[in-house]
Formats: structure tokens, C-alpha cells, sequence
């Protein structure tokens, strides 16, 4: 496969992982380490004043020589809370990179196209490399890629849910559509449904969920690269197209089939 | 009482005159967080000389694990 390069980053690993619902930052960074993926996800809050400060933050167990950080803007409903998000999370780590989350239903957490598309404009404009997750609407994917985001992230099924690829007529659209690289979020319950998103033509996908509540997160996170180089050398090796009618693996003439 | 609000919460503002005495008094190092004062950033550098008055807004907001 062609590499991959997002803004001008070169990733070698097609797995990306989000770094929510691990049981601790010390399993996190061996998933990681584990899977050699180089870019991770993380999201902002409100420190816990109630709390003694942290001794030991995330963000420390994270090597930045190593590992692209992409901040989220989970938990913003509208554009304008996505927007402050990105800035507070450029003051806070200097990162320019965002993932636009905004999800206004807790039920379904499905994404709100709408906003998305207002604060990829702005978020472009001030310099961000923005990632927009999406619903596998094509048009949206191509109104994203014309206001300049530099990957789109259709989801294959609703955050957490671990359903695999439910859109994939749509998604299929989008990689046949896209000039900018399709990274499927969301959803992704087994590595066969991330070796799925790659053999599809998609160029990464994004895992967390599946990853972090594993009862072995680290053996998950090497089980899901695995899947993911599998489906990338079956590319490389020339996968031929499904056909209807059978072709025999076995010679059937010289036997019994003959006269 | 004078008071704040920090992360949706009041506090009372005596002691402090400024985001630096704030971030001490609650025994924040503000390293790779970012701190809002009525929904505007102050950078780092400048939360020494950034004065707080009663009634302000203040987030501090660190990063967290996400997807």
C-alpha cells in the first residue's frame, strides 16, 4: 500500500487508538507500545478540585517523539464548544492537531454534521489539522475534504458499541470518493472488522473501546495491529474481486470426470 | 463573602490576586493545562500578571483519556 501521510506526517502503522477506558495509564502506554501505533486520541476536562492533584498524568505515559496526540472535542454539542476545546487543548499541550467530535444525543452519540462542518471551517482557518468523525455521509465526507480537514473519520457503527461495519455501502462510497485519507472510528469490535475497513481501501481505522475494556488490553492492542498489517499485505499481495460461480481449487479433469 | 468560580464550583476568592496564587492555593502546577478566566485563555506566562476579581469564571482543564 502507499504510504500514509496525514499533513505531512508519514505513519507507518494504519492503527490508530484511543486512549479512553483503560484501567490504568501503565496498560495504556503498553497497548500502545504493544501495537506501534503512532497516533493516539485523548479528550479535555475539568481538573477534579476535589481530588489531590495527579502525580502521574496521561499525557506524561505518552511519547511525543514517537506518537502523534490528537486531542477530541467529545462532550461539545455545537460548533462554538468544539472550537474552544481545540484552543484550550492548543494552549494547554501546544497541540495542533483535533480530532471534531460533537455528539449532541447521548443515546446514539451520533455526530452532528451540521456543527461539524462549522467548526472544521473555522478550526482550518486558525491552523488546526482537523479530523472530523462523521456519520458515512459521501457528501458531507467531500464538503469536509473542500473546507480543507485533512482526514475524514466515518464511524462503522455508534462509539462503544462494538457492532463492527453497519455502514459499509457508504463508507465504500467515501474511500471510492475521498482525496484526503479515510479513517474508520468508532465502533470496531474485533480485528476482523478493522481488517475489514483496510481490505475495503480505507486507510487506517481508529480502535478504542474494543482495545481498552478487553480483559487483556495489551493482547488486544497486538491482536488488532496484526489485523490491520494482514489486511494491508493482502492488498499488497493483489486480492482478487469475489465472483458468483465457482472456480475449482482442484483440477477436475484426469480422473473420474473424464470419459 | 467575595467569591469565584472555578470548574462550576464557588470558592472564595481572599488570598488571591491573581491566576498564579489561584493555581498555588489549589495546588495546581498548571503544566499542560490550560486555564480560561471568563471564557478567555491566558497563556502560561502571563498568569502571574493576570488579577482576579470577584464573580470571575475560571476552567482549568487538563487532558484525559479519550477516543
Amino acid at each position: 500500500m502507499k504510504k500514509l501521510t496525514i499533513a505531512g506526517h508519514t505513519f507507518t502503522s494504519r492503527l490508530f487508538i484511543g486512549t479512553g477506558k483503560f484501567g490504568s495509564h501503565e496498560i495504556m502506554r503498553q497497548a500502545i507500545e504493544f501495537s506501534g501505533s503512532q497516533l493516539v486520541t485523548i479528550a479535555l476536562r475539568r481538573v477534579d478540585l476535589d481530588k489531590a492533584p495527579e502525580s502521574d498524568p496521561l499525557i506524561s505515559r505518552l511519547d511525543q517523539n514517537k506518537i502523534v496526540i490528537v486531542p477530541n472535542t467529545s462532550g461539545a454539542r455545537a460548533a462554538e464548544e468544539a472550537i474552544r476545546i481545540a484552543r484550550l487543548a492548543r494552549a494547554a499541550g501546544g497541540f495542533n492537531w483535533i480530532k471534531l467530535e460533537l455528539t449532541p444525543n447521548l443515546h446514539h452519540l451520533l455526530p452532528d454534521p451540521i456543527e461539524t462542518l462549522k467548526a472544521a471551517e473555522t478550526l482550518v482557518k486558525e491552523g488546526f489539522i482537523v479530523m472530523p468523525y462523521i456519520n458515512a455521509d459521501p457528501v458531507l465526507a467531500k464538503r469536509l475534504e473542500e473546507v480543507g480537514t485533512a482526514v475524514v473519520m466515518p464511524l462503522a457503527s455508534p462509539i462503544g458499541t462494538n457492532l463492527g461495519l453497519r455502514n459499509k455501502d457508504m463508507i465504500q462510497i467515501i474511500i471510492e470518493n475521498s482525496q484526503v485519507p479515510v479513517v474508520v472510528d468508532a465502533g470496531l469490535g474485533m480485528p476482523s472488522h478493522a481488517a475489514e475497513a483496510i481490505e475495503m481501501g480505507a486507510d487506517c481505522v481508529l480502535v478504542n473501546t474494543a482495545i481498552a475494556s478487553a480483559a487483556d488490553p495489551v493482547k488486544m492492542a497486538g491482536a488488532f495491529a496484526k489485523a490491520v498489517i494482514a489486511a494491508e499485505e493482502a492488498l499488497d499481495a493483489g486480492a482478487r474481486a469475489p465472483q458468483r460461480t465457482a472456480n475449482a481449487s482442484s483440477p477436475l479433469t484426469g480422473f473420474l470426470w473424464d470419459k | 463573602m467575595l467569591t469565584i468560580t472555578v470548574n462550576g464550583k464557588e470558592y472564595p476568592l481572599e488570598g488571591c490576586e491573581n491566576l498564579a496564587e489561584l493555581l498555588d492555593k489549589l495546588s495546581i502546577t498548571p503544566q499542560k493545562m490550560a486555564v480560561e478566566l471568563n471564557f478567555e485563555i491566558i497563556p502560561h506566562h502571563a498568569l502571574a500578571t493576570t488579577k482576579i476579581k470577584a464573580g470571575d469564571q475560571i476552567e482549568i482543564i487538563q487532558f484525559v483519556g479519550g477516543g
